[in-house]
């Protein structure tokens, strides 16, 4: 077995892009791939907690169920992929992030207490979890 | 154990939050904003909390922007014709803000996470609509969140 031992990949064409041969004649883009935000929180009681997270800078708790999430480097566009999945014993949320505004140095997401947003009530959860896909500014 | 901050003007601020995340600890601030927006009358009291990795960073310093950084980059985001950031360089060339004790950072929160027009001049409104507390003066349950109002009374 071989360790490669390294700090810095980059692309040769360009510095930002570099592709990783996938499944067949699949080319995977490394930089597209990469998860540019996450963090889990907890909202079960008093003011929200952030257990941990990658390229945050705060979360606004706006009520039940509703929070604003603000971003550290800036997202490049409001074209990015948002994932948010929140639960608490037996319930469970699964929230897309064009529920509310998006910015791209912040989202708003709304959990509920079952996945139909259109007729759910909010509800705080125990374990909130969001990530982001997309472009960095 | 004192960690140095690198020499990080120029570096990726996604790049140098790598760094942070690699060699500071978080650190879970006790501070909380709470405001009102009084564009929205109707809506209960929000609570703004620090991210502990991001507190990490404005403590350690030499990794965050200056606030103004991203100013500039919400009034592009205004823009009507605002597409994407091409001035994304802004948080990554402008030198990056010393460090700060606590209290700076919940300013600098303040000021980047929160509408100005909420923060600018919220002391001389007849109305308390930003007040900054420790968590342990809020309430420990969620009972009523969406009822939450500043008490005047107190701030």
């Amino acid at each position: 077995m071989s360790t490669l031992a390294i700090d810095t990949i980059q692309g040769k064409t360009t510095v930002g892009s570099v592709n990783v041969r996938g499944e067949g004649s699949n080319n995977t883009n490394l930089q597209q791939g990469l998860v540019k935000f996450w963090h889990r929180m907890n909202a079960s009681s008093g003011s929200a907690v952030v257990g941990d997270s990658f390229n945050a800078g705060s979360i606004t708790d706006n009520g039940v169920g509703n929070f604003t999430v603000a971003i550290t480097t800036n997202m490049a566009n409001t074209n990015y992929a948002h994932f948010c999945e929140a639960r608490t014993d037996g319930l469970y949320s699964l929230v897309l992030g064009n529920a509310y505004a998006t910015n791209t140095g912040s989202f708003q997401v709304r959990n509920n207490d079952t996945p139909n947003l259109s007729s759910a009530d909010t509800q705080d959860h125990t374990f909130i979890s969001d990530m982001i896909g997309g472009d960095l500014a | 154990m004192i960690i140095e901050t690198p020499e990080f003007q120029g570096t990726h601020l996604w790049e140098r939050l790598h760094w942070a995340k690699d060699k500071l600890e978080g650190v879970q601030s006790d501070y909380r904003v709470v405001w009102e927006d009084p564009e929205e009358p109707d809506s209960p009291a929000k609570i703004t909390v620090p991210d502990p990795n991001w507190m990490a960073c404005a403590l350690q310093g030499g990794i965050l922007p200056p606030v103004e950084v991203y100013w500039e980059l919400k009034k592009d985001e205004a823009q009507p014709d605002f597409k994407k950031h091409t001035r994304g360089y802004l948080l990554h060339n402008t030198k990056p803000v010393d460090k700060m004790t606590e209290e700076e950072a919940i300013e600098y929160l303040i000021m980047k996470d929160i509408p100005e027009h909420v923060w600018k001049d919220y002391d001389k409104s007849n109305r308390k609509r930003l007040v900054i507390c420790n968590k342990r003066n809020l309430p420990g349950h969620r009972t009523w969140r969406n009822a939450w109002k500043i008490n005047q009374e107190v701030a």
